[in-house]
């Protein structure tokens, strides 16, 4: 008798337990699908009324957020229709928040305890773009917890100011962050003076917030990185600063510069690169003939045909492709170099040939 | 004599009750180690930019591996299906692994593949390569052509012609989300140590198609395909992130993962010999990187999702599953060097001691313990009241598992948002317990003696495909067979070059 209480008890507990696991999935399914619906209608108000740039209406909705979900929502509406904001009302929307009360709110809570309550506020703090906000952000930097700095950097490039800029470079120096979630924030029109300030003066101080944390690269792979970052940015400005570091001592730094050049499609660079043709790292030489290439420059075609027998298989191999992509002259090129002796160079030829006869069948067809 | 029966069976009972409590405590520690994980996650994740991973110029990229035996229906829509990943930087290696059908001439028609020279970035010992084609069309399309050696044979081929540090192993027949790519090499960047990282297999049966894409996910009405979905959540959700979180991933599915190149290289690449590949492969990692005293940081993410089709009939998931097992049986008796020594700290101190009591000897456990509870249960040593409270309670267990991963789907994903799909997953977790499970540890079991017979093929995988690219609706490949008496040459020589 007793065992049969004792089964009786057992299996009832075991089917109440998985009835209230039902339970508790339908309760949460139900709630999920309602605060899904929420956020999306809100999502969808928050947006219209910052394209609106309607002051009124943007600061009811700083009264108004409080919960988790709506600071989350209104940092990504603001990120939706950042870019097709005009600077107007990118003004208005900064002015707005800034007065609210939200600001100060969350402001506060860059201190709390919990890393993702530090990153959420510094999330939203940080989407408008208000200028003021970068020195609130600087202590973020040297967060211990990773997603915190992230979002700390991002926050940094979106106000993209001088000061930003030199703090993201300053991260870059201390390991902060992997390099190219800086880099590419870095890698814009705002951040190129500062940029080039850096490379030829040296970085600028450490922040007061994060002298305990000393900064781990070298030199040399700082100015590697702003390199890449300058090339992201394809602003003809960094032409001359490229051009510089292509005279580098280190082969990294000649490498990033080489390419960045190619990217930032300056004509008056098409000198020094040309010249990197005659560079003794191969890696550099390879380079140089891929950017003159994505150039297009014509300037270009003999030292790229006579690369077409160089000893690294790789410069023969990019030099081929460069001749492909600078039209006509190129493609003229790779068919006088058919009769070439060396058989290497005619290889690489035939296939850049037999590539571009497979596209203009296509565009013909 | 019959009380030396009782006695041996008594002793058994209390063994298999034993081990089934040392089981469940293991799962509910990894489930609930999962469900922080997954907690956190969501918490973080409107944080975290995948957006700009995606578009960054600064990203690492990607070589994307597919290995292709006889796919001439398929391979065309994969390749373009694959193509539309938003990722800034990646190529595809096609390594046509001396398929015997037209997959060569069906990608040389829709690509106008050309010959090219093109440098091995490492000599890894493969089949002969007989050359790389590229396309001008699109240039991220590269296919290596070569002699049949087996799928980790051409996986090999392809990690030798990738350019990029990164590649990503999947098979001809998955489908990866959009944004996959992205999720992953986030943790490569956000952790240097990173060596590998698995991202989540789901399964695509019953989905809707839209142009090749996925355009709606629904669980398939046949029962077999739904109680793989169940397993499949448990084991990913419920298992393989806590071993993660606990720095003791051992698999990384060979569907779905993303590797360091160089590391992999270190390490000599897939093991042709075996069946499992990808798993072997992963303890191989562990092991180098430990022997050499370098971090080894090999985890698993649960977002980033490559879609695949499981099996719908009992034939080829029976064949699929006991190709598993022979795998992770080689892959344990190959590192059993691992087992126990401190030196290889928690994978050869708990990792690799769970799988072999549990992964490895467990379906033999399991089966003698049916057999001998019945059997306890005929001849009265074990009372018909213990029977069914034992019944209920590991009943009841199973449930209270299979929800929790469940809710964390729920709670993280919303992958299948409709209600008919919860209620028939629901009910799945039910049905699974009586007849499924049973029957795939017998399978399981039966591994042992299809291995000692020197099993080596991969079985067959009837597929339906993805969508009306297809033609016909179905695509039948068989995955090709490990030819021992082929001759492996040295495919890492630059043909003709200086």
């Amino acid at each position: 008798m007793t065992s049969l209480t004792g089964l009786i008890v057992l299996v009832g507990s075991s089917l109440l337990l998985w009835l209230a696991l039902v339970g508790l999935a339908v309760t949460r399914k139900l709630r999920r699908d309602r605060r899904e619906l929420r956020s999306v209608e809100r999502r969808a108000r928050y947006e219209v009324a910052l394209r609106d740039g309607d002051a009124a209406a943007i600061a009811a909705i700083c009264a108004d957020v409080h919960a988790v979900a709506a600071e989350v929502d209104l940092a990504v509406a603001i990120d939706a229709v950042y870019t097709t904001l005009s600077d107007g009302r990118i003004e208005v929307v900064r002015d707005t928040m800034e007065a609210s009360s939200l600001f100060s709110g969350l402001s506060t809570k860059l201190e709390d305890r919990r890393p993702t309550t530090r990153a959420r506020a510094a999330l939203l703090l940080t989407r408008p773009g208000i200028p003021a906000i970068v020195e609130q952000v600087v202590p973020l930097l040297g967060d211990p917890d990773p997603d915190v700095r992230l979002v700390a950097c991002s926050g940094l490039a979106r106000a993209a100011t001088p000061r930003a800029a030199e703090l993201l470079i300053w991260a870059l120096m201390a390991h902060l962050l992997p390099p190219e979630r800086i880099i590419e924030r870095l890698g814009a029109p705002w951040a190129v003076e500062t940029i080039i300030l850096t490379l030829k003066q040296g970085p600028s101080a450490v922040p007061d917030v994060l002298a305990g944390i000393a900064p781990r690269g070298e030199e040399v792979e700082l100015d590697a990185s702003l390199a890449r970052a300058l090339g992201l940015a394809r602003d003809p400005r960094a032409a001359p600063a490229l051009t510089a570091l292509l005279d580098s001592d280190s082969t990294e730094v000649r490498i990033s510069a080489a390419r960045a050049l190619g990217r930032v499609g300056a004509e008056a660079c098409v000198p020094a690169l040309i010249a990197a043709l005659d560079s003794e790292d191969w890696p550099v030489r390879a380079q140089a003939a891929k950017s003159l290439g994505a150039l297009g420059a014509v300037d270009a075609l003999e030292p790229l045909e006579e690369c077409l027998s160089d000893r690294a298989w790789w410069v023969r191999a990019n030099a081929a492709r460069a001749l492909r992509e600078l039209g006509e002259p190129g493609i003229d090129a790779l068919q006088r170099t058919l009769e070439h002796d060396d058989r290497y160079a005619v290889d690489r030829a035939r296939e850049q040939l037999a590539l571009h006869a497979v596209v203009e069948e296509h565009v013909g067809v | 004599m019959t009380a030396l029966l009782e006695q041996i069976l008594h002793g058994f009972n209390v063994f298999t009750l034993g081990y089934f409590v040392v089981l469940q405590m293991t799962f509910t520690v990894l489930a609930i180690v999962g469900w922080r994980a997954i907690e956190d996650y969501v918490e973080r994740r409107p944080m975290r930019d995948y957006r700009a991973v995606a578009e960054s110029e600064m990203s690492m990229p990607v070589s994307i591996l597919v290995p292709a035996y006889n796919e001439a229906p398929s391979i065309v829509a994969a390749l373009r299906s694959l193509l539309t990943s938003q990722f800034v930087e990646f190529e595809i290696v096609v390594i046509n692994d001396g398929s015997t059908d037209e997959t060569m001439e069906v990608l040389t028609d829709a690509f106008g593949l050309v010959k090219v020279g093109r440098v091995p970035r490492s000599n890894i010992s493969t089949q002969l390569v007989h050359g790389v084609y590229t396309s001008p069309l699109e240039p991220r399309v590269v296919v290596i052509d070569k002699v049949n050696g087996g799928k980790a044979d051409a996986l090999n081929a392809g990690i030798n012609h990738a350019v990029y540090p990164l590649f990503c192993a999947i098979d001809a027949d998955t489908m990866l989300d959009a944004d996959a790519l992205s999720r992953l090499v986030w943790e490569f960047q956000a952790e240097p140590e990173t060596v590998a990282v698995g991202g989540i297999v789901r399964i695509v049966n019953g989905s809707e198609f839209d142009d090749g894409r996925l355009a709606r996910v629904r669980t398939p009405r046949n029962l077999l395909a739904n109680l793989q979905i169940i397993e499949y959540l448990r084991a990913f959700l419920g298992g393989r992130i806590g071993w993660s979180k606990s720095g003791m991933l051992l698999i990384i599915s060979g569907a779905f993962g993303l590797f360091r190149r160089d590391v992999c290289v270190e390490v000599g690449g897939y093991d042709p010999t075996t069946v499992g590949e990808d798993a072997e492969l992963v303890l191989r990692l562990h092991r180098h990187r430990r022997e050499q005293e370098k971090p080894c940081r090999i985890t698993f993410f649960p977002d980033p999702i490559c879609w695949t089709e499981c099996p719908e009939d009992l034939g080829t998931l029976v064949r699929q599953r006991d190709r598993w097992q022979r795998g992770l049986i080689e892959m344990i008796a190959r590192h059993r060097k691992m087992l126990l020594r401190p030196r290889y700290g928690r994978i050869g101190c708990i990792a690799m001691p769970y799988f072999i009591f549990f992964e490895l000897l467990g379906p033999t456990i399991e089966c003698f313990g049916y057999t001998l509870f019945v059997l306890s249960l005929v001849l009265g040593i074990v009372s018909l009241p213990f029977a069914l409270a034992f019944f209920a309670v590991s009943l009841t267990y199973s449930l209270v598992l299979s929800f929790l991963v469940i809710l964390m789907e729920e709670r993280a994903f919303r992958r299948y948002p409709g209600w008919s799909d919860l209620i028939r997953l629901t009910l799945c977790a039910v049905v699974e317990n009586v007849g499924y499970r049973q029957m795939l540890a017998v399978v399981r079991m039966r591994s042992w003696y299809t291995l000692a017979r020197g099993k080596h093929h991969w079985g067959e995988m009837k597929r339906k495909g993805f969508g009306p690219l297809l033609p016909g609706g179905i695509g039948i490949s068989t995955v090709p067979r490990l030819d021992p008496t082929a001759d492996p040459v040295l495919a890492g020589e630059a043909p003709a070059e200086r």
